[in-house]
């Protein structure tokens, strides 16, 4: 970054080529949709260039390049309309829609099979996600896939690391109360005191 | 089995925290306390890291193969831009090129005397860097990221090994 | 945009501002005031240890005393290894402490045939010649003088293979009881 500041020519190419898949992933998550994700990635590199001249390394450059991505984000979220985006046409999940979690326990057949229910269940897990409010979604996002500590979120996005520990509590619960059916799908048994 | 009173806000905050590995000392030690003793709370600790492992599935999308090639064609009027900016302000400087030349000259004067005259490293410059002068032991010997990167081999150092 | 006599007043003082100030790579951050208070904080505290104060001040004078492009080069480092992800770092910082740890037990020619060695890949293929010599060196010897009687290749199948076996031990006894397993 500091070269891309220095208008070192192919510093910035290394650089997106660098972050490009963080950054996708991360819009991927949050918006649901690719075309929409790589727009978005785009915008946080262009703006990483805009305002290259008044970069201090004064922390990691991922964080303000998150902070970008999180402020970029979080505005698309609440001001565009979006559509849900099954990765899976309906009929693909048999006659009466979806299966159940139950059956997607026991159809461990054949390569195709598990697929297909790979394909579903991340499906539900997605919707869930989708279920949680921008903040909590994008919190669950940089906890789990960027690996940030409460800290580091918390510079990201603007809060106290106090409130990112609630933010993460309230999304855990949230996720865990809509993906209660899939937890146990290993045919562990429910540990006893649980619903 | 008599069903134990469920989690406060505060207390699954707390939990959540202790499986990310946020929570330390005394509130860990009572939190463990906590799980030790009650079976529900034991249960939503499993459940809420379960969950958490499900993410897992989801699969990590990939950019296009044309992502970077997008990105440049869209930096490339914002680059145009500057461009025409800055040539306008060099038509600007050139009336200050005399000053500066000549303020140029009493800048090598003083650079060059500090230059001779070398002054002894004090506190500011261990201020400006403190981390890599605490941790000089360690960086005299990793010339660049990648040496390092490669130094984490299972053969090497990547692991505790009997005769490391 | 016209300039006025001002501006051009202040020019001196721009120029003799750049001049007092150093000049090298890095020290941008230097700048940041966040950034010096929370070393000026660090420094505070190690200030009560007079031997760790003792050898900061050892180290920075070595530290300035090395040519300015190593230190430049010690900065981007710091500056990349920052950049990385805590878990990674944390890792990686361990790599580096049992690579030192190791570098500093070393004879002291095998050392400075190390330090010599500017090619990093060079530099990679010695030190694990030198592990490798040393790890067949603490297999028991059994073992050792079977290794020693295969011919190259499949001696160094059976390294591969006993390599393996080994790690495979270490991860199976070094896992915790699982009631103490934390998870996320």
């Amino acid at each position: 970054m500091l070269r891309v500041r220095d208008d070192d020519a192919g510093a910035f190419e290394e650089l997106v080529e660098l972050y490009q898949q963080r950054l996708v992933a991360l819009m991927h998550h949050l918006v649901g949709n690719a075309e929409e994700a790589e727009d978005l990635a785009q915008e946080v590199f262009l703006r990483v260039y805009r305002s290259r001249k008044q970069y201090r390394p004064r922390s990691k450059f991922s964080t303000w390049l998150f902070t970008i991505a999180n402020n970029l984000a979080l505005n698309a979220l609440r001001s565009r309309q979006r559509k849900p985006m099954l990765s899976l046409p309906a009929q693909d999940s048999g006659p009466l829609g979806p299966r159940p979690a139950e059956q997607l326990v026991r159809d461990r057949g054949s390569g195709p099979m598990r697929r297909l229910e790979r394909q579903e269940l991340a499906e539900r897990i997605r919707q869930a996600l989708e279920g949680l409010n921008e903040r909590q979604r994008m919190a669950v996002v940089l906890n789990k896939f960027e690996d940030m500590n409460y800290a580091e979120i918390a510079e990201v996005m603007g809060l106290t690391t106090k409130a990112v520990k609630s933010l993460l509590s309230r999304a855990r619960e949230n996720l865990r109360a809509a993906l209660s059916s899939y937890i146990y799908m290993d045919g562990e048994r429910v540990p006893e005191g649980s619903d | 089995m008599a069903k134990a009173s469920p989690l406060s806000e505060q207390e699954r905050a707390d939990l959540v925290a202790y499986l990310d590995g946020e929570l330390t000392g005394e509130a860990a030690r009572a939190l463990e306390a906590k799980l030790s003793l009650d079976p529900a709370a034991r249960a939503e600790a499993d459940a809420l890291r379960r969950t958490w492992e499900l993410l897992d599935f989801l699969p990590q999308p990939q950019p296009s193969l044309r992502f970077t090639h997008h990105t440049l064609q869209r930096l490339a009027p914002l680059q145009a831009d500057e461009q025409r900016r800055r040539q306008r302000w060099c038509i600007r400087c050139l009336g200050l090129g005399w000053v500066a030349a000549l303020l140029f000259s009493a800048w090598v004067g003083y650079v060059g005397y500090n230059w001779l005259v070398p002054r002894e490293p004090g506190e500011r410059e261990l201020l400006q860097d403190l981390r890599i002068i605490e941790n000089k032991r360690l960086y005299d010997h990793i010339e660049d990221l990648d040496f390092w990167r490669a130094l984490d081999a299972p053969d090497l150092f990547g692991e505790e090994t009997s005769n490391s | 945009m016209t300039i006025s006599r001002s501006s051009l007043l202040l020019l001196p003082v721009l120029v003799f501002g750049l001049a007092a100030t150093p000049s090298e790579e890095g020290t941008s951050a230097a700048s940041d005031a966040a950034y010096l208070e929370r070393n000026r904080q660090l420094l505070n505290k190690w200030k009560a240890d007079p031997e760790h104060y003792a050898r900061l001040q050892r180290d920075l004078r070595d530290f300035w005393a090395l040519p300015e492009p190593k230190r430049r080069q010690l900065r981007q480092v710091d500056h990349a290894f920052h950049q990385l992800n805590v878990k990674m770092q944390k890792r990686l910082w361990r790599v580096a402490e049992r690579y030192v740890a190791w570098l500093e037990r070393l004879p002291e020619a095998e050392r400075q045939q190390i330090e010599k060695t500017k090619d990093t890949s060079e530099r990679l293929h010695l030190i694990r010649t030198i592990r490798e010599r040393q790890w067949i060196e603490h297999l028991p010897r059994k073992v050792r003088e079977d290794l020693e009687k295969l011919p190259p290749e499949a001696r160094a199948a059976q390294i591969i293979q006993l390599r393996k076996q080994e790690r495979q031990q270490r991860l199976l006894w070094s896992r915790p009881p699982a009631a103490k397993q934390r998870g996320k």
